[in-house]
């Protein structure tokens, strides 16, 4: 998928006037929030689970060489087959290839993050496969030819309106012609669609939520169950992985799981939470022939030794977006590229380059909402940071914007200069407002005040406050 | 190409490794301990534990104490649902041993027809999740948790565990590794990508029946 995270700031102009969008947005905002706070209320263990989980994947990720091999050697021995993507390019290249090597003409997936970050629909649909997804909002979105704007609910954007028409649009003719008012309806004209889809695949394509380097297994969550029809009816099961997924043992896995479900959409856990173990066994009924794991390296190998190890810590569970207030307001397709939100704003420069990415991390007040709802207590503010500090070094910043900057810096460095100009500035700003007690509007900063007043400052200084209250003493010395 | 990637992927993940602290503790140790991180309090009988997450996962609960009632449970279950009398079982030694009445059509797996209604048992429930474990087997296809309508799952009553970690215990004591597939399963299937409204089977079982079965 080619990336378009430099045009955030236009894009998140339209998003901002997209009546259907901010209806969609706020709709989905609080239900996100309120079954999380209720999930987390019922479990009184959740900050030793977070504390546990760190844990764990400080030790895997200290040790992931040794785990990704033990977890190879375990698929191999349950007659599966692991194979290494250094990038995007080569993931696809794999997956294309064992689709070939299949006779395969249709091909099933289920969610995978992966999938989309290493453009995996576009590889398969130009090496002539039919491709389906079958998460229920991935397929809309596969419908409507756009990717997804949330990483647990892709769809989100999507009214109820908008499907009915896609639907109409792509189904409606012979077979199918009943209208489609209800939330029922357009599930169940999807659900009858995709299970022909499901019964006719040769290769069922999923995601894994972890990996165990224990038993070779590759565990899957959903709450549809079309991750599981994609694994077990197909004659051959892909799974594509990126290598920080490895756990050690089921136990670990647990333990992450505990937290993944109520971050992600408050429930206990997911309806169906499976893990897969090689082929079918030579005796069963049903299962797919061939068993393949793809790893996916893309740029992880290095985060790991670098100053964006922490993460590799996200299990993708969308907290971070769901509490995001910038998340919020402009909705997943702003951001232009697969993640979008907190995490994406990280990961996304790591990806596709920072000349290219290094906005997403501008677009950020801060605020610490997402590190505080991380599961996996991931600092995201620190990593935005580390982003913006290297896009100051590398130049990307534009040059009115560097030089302004560097001026503030040169001024706030000499403290009294500092204070005098504050003290001057706040007493102009109290004398232009007046009795109103704002402003409508300041020079240069016409875009923020286009939107809002500015709130006039009411008397001196935080500091002159301070001294005033603390008779000149400094309270940290 | 896989294999020349494989080495340079380890060799990138070895350079990055040495460039930070290691955590504590070694792999084997890891490995052979298995340890438990912290477990979710679970108070009480884990029956009434079960059921009331069973329910909350919006499953049907019934009790049996002989096979001849698992069946009659099963027919009264059917009826209410106002669905055929027409069932695929896997086969267990509990569920062979119901005696159907002709009106029943019962079928094996491996006759492969009409997935609308299935029976299967589950290896052990989890009380902590409200949840029933399946290992897929020549016995007990996968599918058959996934494809049907109406989806009806027995489980014996002395195999309810307390928590997820328990579950994993049973399965390293009483079968030769990991199954192909382990089903985790937590209520009928469920959707909310059409504006965040949750709805009831999307691709798998519209409907959830557990009978705990004690004799």
């Amino acid at each position: 998928m080619r990336a378009h995270s430099q045009s955030f700031p236009q894009r998140a102009q339209v998003a901002l006037l997209d009546e259907r969008l901010q209806a969609a947005l706020a709709k989905a905002r609080g239900g996100f929030v309120d079954k999380r706070r209720a999930a987390l209320d019922q479990l009184p263990e959740f900050e030793q689970l977070r504390v546990a989980a760190r844990e764990i994947k400080e030790h895997t990720l200290s040790h992931l060489e040794q785990y990704l091999m033990q977890f190879e050697q375990q698929v191999e021995l349950s007659g599966g087959e692991v194979h290494w993507a250094a990038d995007p390019a080569e993931a696809c290249e794999i997956a294309v290839g064992l689709c070939r090597d299949a006779d395969a003409q249709a091909v099933t997936k289920g969610k995978t993050m992966v999938g989309e970050e290493i453009g995996l629909n576009e590889a398969l649909e130009a090496a002539a496969l039919r491709v389906i997804e079958t998460d229920l909002g991935e397929y809309i979105i596969q419908l409507a030819e756009e990717p997804p704007s949330h990483i647990i609910a892709p769809a989100v954007h999507k009214s109820r309106g908008e499907i009915a028409e896609l639907f109409q649009a792509h189904h409606h003719g012979e077979e199918f012609t009943r209208p489609l008012e209800t939330v029922p309806d357009i599930v169940d004209e999807a659900r009858k669609v995709l299970r022909n889809e499901f019964l006719g695949a040769d290769v069922g394509i999923t995601g894994a939520n972890m990996l165990i380097a224990d038993t070779g297994s590759t565990a899957l969550v959903t709450n549809e169950g079309n991750g599981d029809l994609t694994a077990s009816l197909p004659r051959v099961h892909i799974v594509i992985a990126s290598i920080e997924k490895v756990v050690p043992t089921l136990e670990d896995a647990t333990v992450l799981l505990r937290l993944l479900a109520r971050s992600a959409t408050g429930q206990s856990i997911t309806s169906y939470t499976s893990f897969f173990t090689g082929p079918k066994r030579s005796e069963d009924i049903g299962g797919p022939e061939q068993f393949h794991v793809v790893l996916v390296d893309n740029g992880r190998s290095e985060m790991l030794g670098n100053a964006y190890r922490e993460m590799l810590h996200c299990i993708r569970c969308g907290a971070c977006l769901n509490h995001c207030p910038v998340y919020g307001a402009v909705g997943g397709h702003a951001y232009g590229w697969v993640y979008p939100g907190p995490m994406g704003s990280v990961l996304t420069p790591l990806m596709i380059g920072l000349d290219e990415g290094h906005v997403l991390a501008d677009a950020s007040s801060l605020c610490g909402r997402c590190e505080a709802v991380c599961p996996m207590s991931i600092p995201l503010p620190r990593l935005l940071r580390e982003h913006r500090l290297q896009s100051h070094r590398d130049g990307l910043m534009k040059p009115l914007a560097r030089s302004m900057l560097g001026f503030w810096a040169a001024i706030a460095r000499r403290p009294q200069l500092y204070r005098w100009l504050v003290e001057r500035k706040s007493r102009l700003l109290h004398r232009i407002a007046g009795k109103r007690g704002y402003l409508r509007h300041v020079p240069m900063a016409g875009s923020w005040t286009c939107s809002r007043d500015l709130p006039a400052p009411q008397g001196g200084s935080f500091v002159a406050a301070w001294q005033r209250r603390h008779g000149g003493k400094d309270d940290s010395q | 190409m896989s294999s020349a990637s494989r080495d340079r992927i380890l060799a990138a993940i070895r350079r990055s490794q040495n460039n930070q602290p290691k955590a504590e503790g070694s792999i084997e140790e890891r490995l052979k301990l298995r340890p438990r991180g912290p477990l979710p309090s679970v108070e009480g009988d884990l029956e009434t534990v079960l059921i009331d997450r069973l329910l909350a996962a919006a499953c049907s609960v019934a009790h049996a104490s002989s096979p001849e009632q698992i069946g009659e449970k099963i027919i009264q279950w059917l009826q209410q649902q106002d669905a055929g009398l027409k069932l695929l079982r896997s086969t267990s030694p509990l569920l062979d041993s119901i005696d159907w009445p002709d009106t029943v059509e019962v079928y094996d797996p491996a006759d492969g027809v009409d997935h609308s209604t299935t029976l299967t048992e589950a290896f052990c429930a989890i009380a902590e999740t409200g949840s029933l474990v399946k290992l897929s087997s020549n016995k007990s296809p996968t599918a058959m948790n996934f494809l049907p309508d109406n989806f009806i799952c027995v489980v014996q009553r002395e195999r309810i565990v307390r928590h997820i970690e328990d579950a994993w215990e049973r399965v390293r004591a009483e079968t030769e590794g990991m199954p192909r597939a382990l089903n985790i399963i937590t209520g009928p299937s469920r959707t909310a990508d059409v504006e965040q409204t949750i709805q009831l089977g999307a691709h798998g079982p519209r409907l959830m029946h557990v009978i705990i079965y004690c004799n």
